[in-house]
C-alpha cells in the first residue's frame, strides 16, 4: 500500500497536508483499495461554512459500499474538488492527487496531533 | 436445512441482559385485550369463531362469500378522489398470474430473474416517457408514501431549511400521511392557491409541491409553478404530486414543465381499487445528481461482458438501507413488484396512443357530466381552471346527502361529500367520471341528483 511520507494521517483513513495555511484533504490509498471502485461523491457541506474536526465533509459511494470523509482538522472549508463529481473513479486512480477538500485550518496544533506516515502504516493490514 | 434462529441457553441469556422474565413480557407495550397470547387463542379457538380443526373447502368458500356479500358493488362509480375506476385489459390479469411472474417480492437475483429484472426495467423506461423525466425507480408503495420519500429527498438538497410550501389542492390523504411521516423531522407544511405562492416563498422553503391536478381536480400551470419557485430561489425543489396517473396521458408532462421530482399514484394503470389499496407509488428525476437521492430499487441495463446481449440488474444500490444503514434516506428495500408489473403490462398493452384515447374519454365523460350538472338549478362549478377527470360541484342548501342516497337507490355511488372529509369543504361535492361509466350512467347519476334536490 502506498502511504507517502510527507502526508499525514487520520485513523479514518484520511490524508493530510499542509501547505500555505491551507489543509488539503483526500483518502488514502488503502481507503479506495477497501471502498473498490468509488462510483459517486457527494454531500459536502456548503463553501465557506465552519468545519469542526470530525465531522463529515463528504459521502463516498462505491459498488459495493458507502464510507463517509470526516475532517482531520476544524475551519472553514474553502473548496471542493468539483473534477471529482464527473470522474470518481480519479479517487481510486491517483488517491494522493485526487483531493477532495480544502480547509483553512482554525487551529494548526491539531495538525501536529495526526498520524505520521510510519504510524499510519502500522494501522494498515501486513 | 433446518432453521433454527436461537438456543434455549442463548435465549436465557439474552433475557437475562436485558432483564426479561418471561419471553411474553416482550410484548407488554402491546395492550392486553390486542394481544393474542396462547389462553386468549385457545379462547378464540374454543368460541368457534375462527375455522380450527377443520371446514371443509365448501363450508369455507361460503363463509368467505357471505362475507363478501356484505360489500357493497355498485353499478357505476362517480367517485375518485385518490382511487380511480379504470378499465383494466384482460392481458392485464392473465400475464400476471403466470407463474413466473406471481410474486409480491422484488426478485434481484440477476442470474435467475432477468425476465423480471427486464420487466421492471421497461416500467421504468415507460414511467420516465410518461412524466417526461429521465430517471425513474422501480416502484414504491403508494402515492402518499412516494409523496414522503421525495420530501426527504428535496430536504437532503436543503439540510438548513424547514418548509414545504405545497400548491394547489393537496389529496388530504396524502396530508396525513405527510404529516406523520415527517413529524419527526420538525418539517412545516404550508398550503397555498398557486396564484399567491411567491409570496410564500421565503429562505426557509426547501420544496414546493405542485398538485396537479389537484384533489379538486383542477389541472394547473405547472410550468408557471417551476418558474415563479426558481425565478426566487434556484436551489428550492418542485416537486410535481399527480395523484391520477392517467392524466399523464395527455397533459404537459412534469419533464417539460421543468420539475425537479415527479412522483404519484399509479393505481389507475391496470390495478383494480381494492378496497384503496395495495397501490402503486412512482417516482422519477431528470438530474443525476437527484437520482443518487432516489428511494427504492433502481433496474439498470448493460451489455454481457463476451456478446451483445442486454442484461438486466439492480444498480446504484449504496443508496438503499442495506448499504446505507441509518443514513439512508428511505427505509424502502423493495419495490410495489406485482402491481408495478401490472402498470407496466397496462401501458404497454395500450401504448402512448391507447393511453392518450383513455385520457382523452375521460375528460370528455367528465366535462359532459360537468356541463349537465351545471345546467341543474343551484349547482355551480368552482374549479378555477380545467380539469381532468374530476371536478367540484357546489351547492347551495345541504342536500348533498339526499343526492347520494338518490343515487344510491340507483345502483349508484355518486359523488363524494367533501364536508365529510374537510369541515371547510363543507357544501362541496367531488365529481369524477371515467371511460366506465357509460352514458346511460351519467344519464342515471343527474337524475338522481335532480330528484336529491327536488
Amino acid at each position: 500500500m502506498n502511504v507517502p511520507d510527507n502526508l499525514k494521517y487520520t485513523q479514518t483513513h484520511e490524508w493530510a497536508k499542509l501547505a500555505n495555511d491551507v489543509v488539503v484533504i483526500g483518502i488514502s490509498d488503502h481507503a479506495q483499495h477497501e471502498l473498490t471502485d468509488i462510483v459517486h461523491i457527494d454531500d459536502y457541506p456548503k463553501i465557506g461554512s465552519v468545519i469542526k474536526k470530525g465531522q463529515v465533509i463528504a459521502v463516498l459511494e462505491s459498488v459495493k459500499a458507502v464510507a463517509e470523509v470526516f475532517a482531520p482538522v476544524s475551519g472553514t472549508l474553502l473548496e471542493v474538488n468539483g473534477k471529482l463529481e464527473d470522474a470518481p473513479e480519479l479517487l481510486n486512480k491517483a488517491p494522493y492527487d485526487a483531493w477532495i477538500a480544502k480547509i483553512k485550518p482554525s487551529e494548526k496544533k491539531e495538525m501536529t496531533g495526526l498520524l505520521s506516515a510510519e504510524a499510519y502504516k502500522k494501522l494498515l493490514p501486513e | 436445512m433446518d432453521y433454527i434462529p436461537h438456543a434455549e441457553s442463548q435465549i436465557k441469556f439474552m433475557m437475562e441482559k436485558v432483564g426479561v422474565k418471561r419471553l411474553a413480557d416482550l410484548f407488554d407495550t402491546i395492550p392486553r385485550e390486542l394481544l393474542l397470547d396462547d389462553e386468549r387463542a385457545k379462547a378464540i379457538l374454543k368460541s368457534g369463531a375462527l375455522a380450527d380443526n377443520g371446514m371443509t373447502e365448501l363450508e369455507l368458500k361460503n363463509l368467505l362469500a357471505g362475507l363478501a356479500s356484505k360489500n357493497k358493488a355498485y353499478k357505476s362509480i362517480f367517485q375518485g378522489a385518490g382511487s380511480y375506476w379504470h378499465y383494466i385489459p384482460a392481458v392485464v390479469d392473465y400475464l400476471t398470474s403466470r407463474g413466473e411472474l406471481w410474486t409480491s417480492y422484488t426478485p434481484y437475483q440477476a442470474e435467475r430473474s432477468q425476465g423480471y429484472l427486464q420487466a421492471i426495467f421497461e416500467y421504468q423506461s415507460m414511467i420516465a416517457a410518461m412524466t417526461g423525466m429521465n430517471f425513474s425507480n422501480a416502484s414504491l408503495h403508494d402515492g402518499a408514501t412516494a409523496l414522503v420519500d421525495a420530501i426527504v429527498m428535496a430536504k437532503s438538497q436543503n439540510k438548513d431549511r424547514d418548509t414545504v410550501v405545497i400548491a394547489g389542492k393537496i389529496n388530504p390523504f396524502y396530508k396525513t400521511v405527510v404529516a406523520t411521516a415527517l413529524m419527526p423531522r420538525d418539517i412545516k407544511l404550508i398550503c397555498v392557491e398557486p396564484g399567491k405562492l411567491a409570496a410564500s416563498i421565503d429562505g426557509s422553503v426547501m420544496a414546493i409541491i405542485a398538485c396537479s391536478p389537484d384533489f379538486f381536480g383542477t389541472i394547473h400551470d405547472v410550468a408557471a409553478i417551476v418558474q415563479a419557485t426558481k425565478q426566487k430561489d434556484n436551489s428550492i425543489l418542485v416537486i410535481q404530486c399527480i395523484t391520477e396517473a392517467l392524466s399523464l396521458a395527455m397533459l404537459k408532462s412534469p419533464g417539460a414543465a421543468g420539475v425537479d421530482i415527479a412522483v404519484g399514484e399509479a393505481q389507475s394503470l391496470g390495478i383494480p381499487m381494492c378496497f384503496g389499496g395495495p397501490a402503486l407509488g412512482f417516482l422519477a428525476v431528470s438530474d443525476s445528481k437527484l437520482l443518487h437521492k432516489m428511494p427504492g430499487r433502481i433496474v439498470g441495463c448493460t451489455k454481457e461482458v463476451a456478446g451483445e446481449r442486454l442484461g438486466f440488474t439492480l444498480t446504484l444500490s449504496a443508496r438503499e438501507q442495506h448499504i446505507r444503514r441509518e443514513k439512508a434516506l428511505s427505509n424502502i428495500c423493495s419495490n410495489e413488484a406485482l402491481n408495478m408489473l401490472r402498470a407496466a403490462i397496462y401501458m404497454a398493452a395500450l401504448g402512448g396512443t391507447g393511453l392518450k384515447q383513455v385520457a382523452t374519454i375521460n375528460v370528455k365523460k367528465a366535462n359532459y357530466l360537468k356541463a349537465k350538472l351545471c345546467e341543474i338549478k343551484g349547482f355551480t362549478c368552482i374549479n378555477e381552471g380545467p380539469t381532468f377527470n374530476e371536478f367540484v360541484m357546489k351547492k347551495k342548501d345541504t342536500s348533498i346527502q339526499k343526492i347520494i342516497k338518490s343515487c344510491e337507490s340507483k345502483d349508484i355511488l355518486g359523488p363524494l361529500d367533501l364536508g365529510t372529509v374537510n369541515i371547510e369543504w363543507k357544501g362541496l361535492m367531488l365529481f369524477c367520471a371515467t371511460e366506465m361509466n357509460e352514458s346511460k350512467a351519467i344519464d342515471d347519476l343527474i337524475a338522481s341528483c335532480k330528484e336529491g334536490i327536488a
